[in-house]
């Protein structure tokens, strides 16, 4: 007996027994068998103790409170019984249990027993374990260890005909259990086992999160949570929760209690961090675990379409087309809706052509800026504007700076002004309209020119000044030309020698370059509508104006047809050539008593068909003059072709200067210019230019 | 400068001449050239826009004062001389020397258009005139329009060169 129950019959002796302790074990044993017993509450006890009586055996006692005790009976016993006192003892006072334990041979096969569970169990789990094929009542004796007999790291919970068997996580023994169900059955202790082998420890529970890089605010996302290793038949609830809302937003969620949580998140300016975070509530039949997780996501702003454009050209003239090619991008590819304003109608006209294209028409003669306004909005309401500014330039003027009067066969320049750079001007073509084809030299280019036809005319032409794209400017101009008037010849035939002497039959050269060489009166066989002298080319015309033979006695006015002038016949009995008359006279209430009293009266009467008779100016004096004495213009002027003046002419012009006229001296072969005072009377021609 | 040079605005290569001064509204009578000839489109008459230096037979420049020529030595000028490509030359006759000086409006003012020395006064014409008994040219004195004989071996006028537009070139 060992030491420790050596205070046992002390107890014994000065304790109470109170009531009886109940004992569970067989009443029979045969040799070689063992046994065990166990006490029934012994949660009331403090400590079971055991006495037996002799025997060829061995005993020991097991159990927290030493509430179990096994017994083997040697093989070679030849015991007949055994018996067996417990002692629970409860302070100082005790219980008493006696049994008596016959020993017999032959020990009947027990029934047929099994017991049904999982063969195989992992650390962490636990099973349920059940005896079958036992009378109902039958108490049964749970005992389960490892291979070893150690129980260390096992939970085992009896309940009748079944046990629950759990194995702690941290369950150290070896990899083989035996559930042993230990009944007794008409006296005899059968032990019924099972073997339960331990698998690999059961792994935990994992909480997993799909969610993306980023949410884009006000369009709906997801988070989706999985649970790996999952216990059989757990209950798994959801908590979806936000930490941390974006700045200066919210966050909405859905189906915050499963696994797949929706989100939406308001809009917001900047890309903002949010915290977010999930419960998973794992509960099974004997567990429970909670998983946790926060974690952050990314919201974007929900942006507006984009919008760009391309314009062909930012600056237009007047009436210039042009393309506008509007590009719109949704960064969410969501719907969106477009518009373009125009804002200034009245300066841009705008047509689409096509999809995302529209050709705008400028419309403004003066510089000005027309505006569009492109608008794109997503379905969220945000919006997106640009203003596209186009520069309209009123067009070019052509002014035209060259005269407007030039005289037929003269070289004719136009000079035309643009009053842009020419760098803007891509072509420039000139477009005759009126008049005799001309070759323009320099057509290209704003100062062209061309020799004018021998016939006066009318020339129009247009100048077309290309700006490009389509745009032009033209405008017309006319160059209106004039007969040239070519001078008379003097009717000088004087020559004179070498010797600087007239020139006469002793001379021996003459020089050469003297009037009497050059001009319409050296020119042989020349061609008159009518008839003169030398080079004159005179008709003579009557009172009506219509020609009349040369000297005719009704003649009154004699047409040069060279210079075109028209002359007042200064004939004897009307206006004789060697009258001198005032220019004024006050007192003259005649006709013919004052120069302009005579021109009064001939312009009254028309004379000749001519209104504008006037006293001649330099050149239209010395244009009628001839300094041939042989054959003078004097002699057609009279109209007396036999004239041949002997006397000084003083011929007043209507040159006046510094109160002098300018008069021409006329004698014979002679002629001088100079200025006479206007108080002296002078002779006159009369003249009429229509 | 002894020449007057008459700086006009309107006076560049090829440009028309006119003046907003002449009423009656006349064509373009007068053209300039690059070169130093004068078109005279009314009568198809050129002139060389200078006075003739009697020695080197050209131009008078600048740097040159005398132009005084007989009415000899004025002929044979004319007559040999080939400027700006012609030989045609001659003296003006009384008509074609009056018309360029006796204008009637500005617009036909050919001294606002030639380059003349300020001094020049008389200049030659072709036309003979009697000089008492001696033989003589009329000459114009630019500065009045008076038209004098001036006998033909006396210095004093100075030279202008005409030519026909439409004359065939020798």
């Amino acid at each position: 007996m060992c030491m420790k129950h050596l205070w046992l019959p002390l107890v014994l002796a000065l304790g109470f027994q109170a009531e009886a302790l109940e004992v569970h074990g067989p009443k029979y044993i045969q040799p070689g068998e063992a046994v065990m017993f166990n006490v029934v509450d012994s949660e009331k006890y403090q400590q079971i103790e055991w006495q037996q009586s002799f025997f060829n055996g061995e005993i020991y006692a097991t159990g927290d409170k030493q509430q179990t005790l096994q017994l083997a009976l040697s093989p070679a016993s030849a015991d007949s019984y055994i018996f067996i006192r417990a002692f629970g003892v409860d302070g100082w006072n005790y219980d008493i249990a006696d049994l008596e334990i016959e020993v017999k041979q032959n020990k009947p096969l027990p029934a047929d027993v099994t017991i049904q569970g999982p063969e195989k169990l992992s650390k962490g789990q636990s099973a349920d374990y059940t005896i079958m094929g036992l009378p109902a009542d039958t108490r049964i004796d749970w005992v389960i260890a490892d291979e070893f007999g150690s129980d260390r790291g096992l939970k085992v919970i009896p309940n009748g005909d079944r046990v629950t068997l759990k194995v702690n996580k941290r369950y150290s023994g070896s990899d083989a259990l035996l559930v042993n169900a230990v009944y007794v059955q008409n006296g005899w202790q059968y032990v019924q086992t099972k073997n339960v082998s331990l698998g690999t420890t059961i792994p935990q529970p994992e909480l997993s999160l799909e969610f993306d890089a980023s949410y884009t605010a006000l369009i709906s996302g997801g988070i989706q949570a999985t649970v790996s290793n999952l216990p059989v038949n757990a209950q798994i609830n959801y908590t979806w929760r936000v930490v941390t809302p974006p700045i200066a937003s919210s966050i909405t969620l859905q189906n915050e209690t499963t696994n797949n949580v929706a989100l939406l998140a308001q809009n917001i300016d900047v890309a903002s961090k949010a915290t977010l975070a999930v419960k998973v509530e794992i509960t099974t039949n004997d567990q429970q675990a909670i998983l946790e997780k926060e974690f952050d996501i990314t919201i974007k702003p929900n942006l507006p379409p984009q919008l760009s454009h391309q314009l062909s050209t930012a600056t237009l003239w007047n009436t210039e087309k042009t393309k506008l090619i509007v590009n719109v991008s949704e960064p969410e590819q969501e719907m969106f809706d477009f518009r373009l304003d125009n804002l200034t109608p009245e300066l841009v006209q705008v047509q689409k052509i096509a999809e995302w294209e529209y050709e705008l028409t400028a419309n403004s003669d003066t510089n000005n800026t027309a505006s569009l306004k492109l608008f794109a909005a997503d379905i969220h309401g945000n919006l997106n504007e640009q203003v596209v500014d186009v520069s309209i330039k009123k067009l070019p003027v052509i002014t035209f700076e060259h005269a407007a009067k030039r005289y037929a066969k003269s070289k004719v320049p136009l000079t035309a002004s643009v009053n842009v750079p020419m760098s803007f001007i891509s072509n420039i073509t000139w477009h005759q309209r009126l008049g005799s084809n001309v070759t323009l030299d320099g057509s290209t280019t704003l100062e062209p020119s061309f020799i004018a036809n021998a016939l006066p005319q009318e020339y129009r032409f247009e100048l077309e000044v290309d700006l490009g794209n389509g745009v032009s400017v033209s405008h017309d101009t006319q160059v209106n030309t004039f007969q040239d008037k070519v001078l008379n010849d003097t009717g000088d035939k004087r020559l004179i020698d070498d010797g600087d002497k007239w020139y006469s039959q002793s001379s021996n050269s003459v020089l050469q370059g003297l009037d009497a060489q050059h001009g319409r009166d050296s020119v042989p066989n020349l061609i008159k509508l009518g008839s003169g002298p030398d080079g004159f080319d005179f008709i003579f015309l009557n009172e009506q104006g219509h020609f009349v033979e040369n000297f005719a006695a009704d003649a009154h006015c004699l047409h040069d047809n060279v210079s075109g002038l028209t002359w007042l016949l200064k004939s004897a009995d009307s206006y004789p050539l060697d009258q001198k008359l005032p220019l004024v006279d006050a007192n003259c209430m005649g006709s013919n008593c004052s120069i302009n009293a005579v021109i009064q009266d001939l312009n009254t009467r028309g004379l000749c068909g001519k209104g504008d008779w006037k006293l001649p100016s330099i050149n239209q004096t010395l244009s009628i003059l001839s300094i041939n004495q042989q054959n003078s213009t004097l002699s057609w002027l009279s109209n007396d072709e036999l004239t041949n003046t002997q006397s000084v002419l003083n011929l007043r012009t209507s040159a006046i200067k510094d109160q002098k006229y300018y008069a021409f001296l006329v004698y014979g072969e002679e002629l001088n210019g100079t200025w006479k005072s206007v108080e002296e009377n002078a002779q006159f021609l009369l003249v009429a230019e229509q | 400068m002894d020449k007057l040079i008459f700086v006009l605005s309107v006076l560049v290569s090829g440009q028309a001449i006119a003046n907003a001064s002449c009423v009656n509204d006349a064509p373009i009578r007068f053209d300039k050239g690059d070169d130093q000839i004068l078109l005279d489109n009314k009568h198809r008459l050129m002139w060389m826009d200078c006075v003739i230096e009697p020695t080197t037979k050209t131009c008078l420049s600048d740097n040159q004062s005398g132009f005084s020529m007989t009415g000899k030595q004025a002929l044979e000028v004319a007559t040999s001389v080939t400027i700006e490509g012609y030989s045609d030359w001659r003296l003006p006759n009384v008509k074609e020397l009056v018309s360029l000086f006796a204008h009637e409006c500005e617009a036909e003012n050919a001294k606002l258009v030639m380059q003349l020395p300020d001094r020049l006064n008389y200049v030659w014409t072709s036309t003979t005139a009697s000089s008492g008994s001696s033989a003589g040219l009329l000459v114009l004195s630019t500065a009045s329009t008076q038209l004098v004989p001036w006998v033909i071996s006396l210095s004093g006028p100075a030279v202008l060169l005409v030519r026909n537009i439409d004359q065939t070139v020798e």
